[in-house]
């Protein structure tokens, strides 16, 4: 099944990530310098492993930057 | 009166005084201080016509019942050296102790066949021995107080238990700095404890402290079921109940009502961290406080603790007469007072050693007395905070995190009922993830589990905050119900 932006953005609120930084989140851009942290991202790693049961490599996760990044990487 | 040097005569004074008063409530049994001392040394007499010599080590298989007290003191007046066991540990474990402290005698009230023990065994009802007819011997061996008189395996929060002894001089001392500060003058009092003997709390509780100044104790030989406990507060009504964090909160989870607990003037908690919202939930059901302390099986009994008048709840109190604490960093220099450190003690009664274990020796017995606690703690205006076991800390993000204050957090939360908090892995860092027991009738899931996040998000500091929730029926724990983190670390 195919996994949307929306749902990223969905997991990342539900998750503890602030709706205001997600809401304003561009896809393209990165999620670092967009304000996404050191304690944002191990939360949305464990997250996609439980909701859509996807485990990204530590090697995987150093190259996923944008949130399109996450997505292509989510619909391999 | 004499200088005693032996705790198998820790009963003297008692039994001068005494010797018909009740000693101990076991069942519908009262046993008075006469006839206790009078089952120790026919216990003595019995080891000895087996053989036990001083310096032997007997593990004693038995529930809490005046058999084991019995046997407790009457290995110690003939000199050999008393290891009160969990009788209900698996098979491996219990091997594992009678092979690594060489046992020469097991004493138990059960079938042991199991364990395929090669040396003498001893069996006994609860109440005495079997051999009624066996007069007790009379005398104290001629030992000195250097001696060692107990040993007790420390379940501890990691790894295989370890062997820790203690001298009579150790046990003869240890009654003294506690129970006076404390509880004040306990002889007139009926002492309940939910520790067993073979914990040195419940050891403390129970013996050195409660029948050594006289008070009567109550035995219970089963688990500290709450239908139990309860039972026991109104049939016995004791005036100090001694307990540990995670038997509180059970009593107030199946709280039965009514005045179960109006005889007591005091309820003392060790063995681990008070939370705030157990203390609260405590308080609001009985009008009464919760003293918390804190001691460890390598000192014996308690060296912090609150006081009446002067509890400060979420805190383990004041140091106890006649113990010296430092608290110190990385670095081995002491720190300023606010700023966490790990805790040295020195005072009487300490462990010499580990039995069998000397790495582990050399690395917590310190020169000059010292002994490491392996306990990170915090003291401010002279009282101490108990943040963790040194190995339970987290490294996030460069700062050093206890799990204590993420868990007492999480604990707020209307559906959590017990929660523990360790270090998780992800992308090769190391973050705090928690592990949580919710209550019946609520489901652990993922809406909860992001619920929970957010819940500590708008609470505590980020990076304190767990990456993950994990749902657990119960959590990991040892024998006295410690939670053994480690477990759950990944």
């Amino acid at each position: 099944m195919k996994v949307t932006q929306k749902q990223i953005l969905k997991l990342l609120v539900d998750n503890g990530v602030d709706q205001k930084l997600v809401s304003k989140l561009k896809p393209d851009v990165s999620l670092t310098a967009q304000g996404l942290d050191s304690v944002d991202y191990p939360v949305v790693i464990v997250a996609i492993k439980e909701k859509f049961g996807i485990a990204i490599t530590d090697k995987e996760a150093a190259e996923i930057k944008t949130l399109q990044d996450f997505e292509k990487r989510l619909n391999r | 009166m004499r200088r005693l040097f032996s705790a198998g005569d820790l009963l003297a004074g008692p039994l001068t005084r005494s010797p018909g008063k009740t000693a101990l409530l076991f069942q519908d049994t009262r046993v008075t201080f006469a006839e206790l001392d009078a089952g120790a040394r026919r216990c003595a007499a019995i080891l000895t016509g087996m053989g036990v010599q001083a310096g032997d080590r007997v593990v004693l298989l038995i529930p809490d019942c005046p058999a084991l007290m019995q046997a407790i003191l009457g290995i110690m007046r003939i000199g050999a050296i008393a290891i009160p066991l969990n009788p209900g540990l698996p098979d491996p474990d219990t091997r594992y102790v009678l092979d690594d402290s060489g046992a020469a005698v097991v004493v138990t009230n059960k079938d042991i066949a199991s364990l395929a023990f090669g040396g003498r065994v001893l069996h006994c009802g609860y109440l005495d021995f079997d051999f009624p007819s066996v007069e007790g011997a009379d005398g104290i061996h001629p030992g000195s107080a250097d001696d060692l008189a107990v040993m007790l395996y420390t379940s501890g929060s990691t790894g295989r238990p370890k062997g820790v002894p203690h001298r009579h001089g150790d046990l003869l001392a240890m009654g003294r700095p506690w129970a006076p500060t404390v509880l004040g003058d306990i002889v007139d009092d009926t002492i309940f404890s939910t520790s067993k003997l073979t914990f040195a709390y419940g050891l403390i509780v129970q013996l050195m402290t409660g029948l050594a100044a006289g008070a009567t104790v109550i035995q219970h030989p089963g688990a500290p079921d709450p239908i139990s406990i309860f039972d026991l507060l109104v049939r016995h009504r004791p005036t100090i109940l001694c307990s540990v964090p995670t038997t509180f909160a059970v009593l107030t989870r199946a709280w039965p009502g009514g005045d179960v607990t109006k005889s007591l003037r005091v309820c003392f908690s060790a063995g681990e961290n008070l939370p705030p919202s157990i203390y609260q939930r405590w308080r609001d059901l009985t009008g009464m406080e919760i003293l918390d302390g804190l001691g460890s099986t390598e000192a014996l009994h308690l060296y912090l603790s609150n006081r009446p008048g002067r509890n400060r709840p979420g805190t383990v109190g004041e140091p106890l007469p006649g113990f010296e604490i430092r608290l110190v960093g990385h670095d081995g220099l002491d720190v300023p007072s606010g700023q966490e450190g790990r805790m040295l003690l020195r005072g009487p009664g300490l462990a010499p050693f580990y039995w069998n274990r000397p790495d582990e020796t050399a690395a917590a017995m310190l020169a000059d007395g010292w002994l490491d606690t392996g306990d990170r703690c915090v003291e401010e205006q002279g009282c101490y905070r108990h943040l963790g076991r040194a190995s339970d800390l987290m490294k996030i993000g460069g700062l050093w995190v206890s799990p204590i204050p993420v868990e007492d957090c999480l604990r707020l939360h209307p559906a959590v009922a017990d929660c523990a908090v360790a270090g998780c892995h992800v992308q090769g860092f190391e973050h705090p993830a928690a592990f949580v027991v919710v209550k019946p009738g609520t489901v652990g899931d993922a809406e909860l589990g992001g619920e929970l996040r957010w819940f500590a998000r708008d609470r505590l500091p980020k990076h304190m905050c767990p990456v993950k929730v994990e749902f657990l029926a119960a959590l990991p724990r040892t024998a006295t119900g410690k939670v053994q983190r480690h477990k759950l670390r990944h």
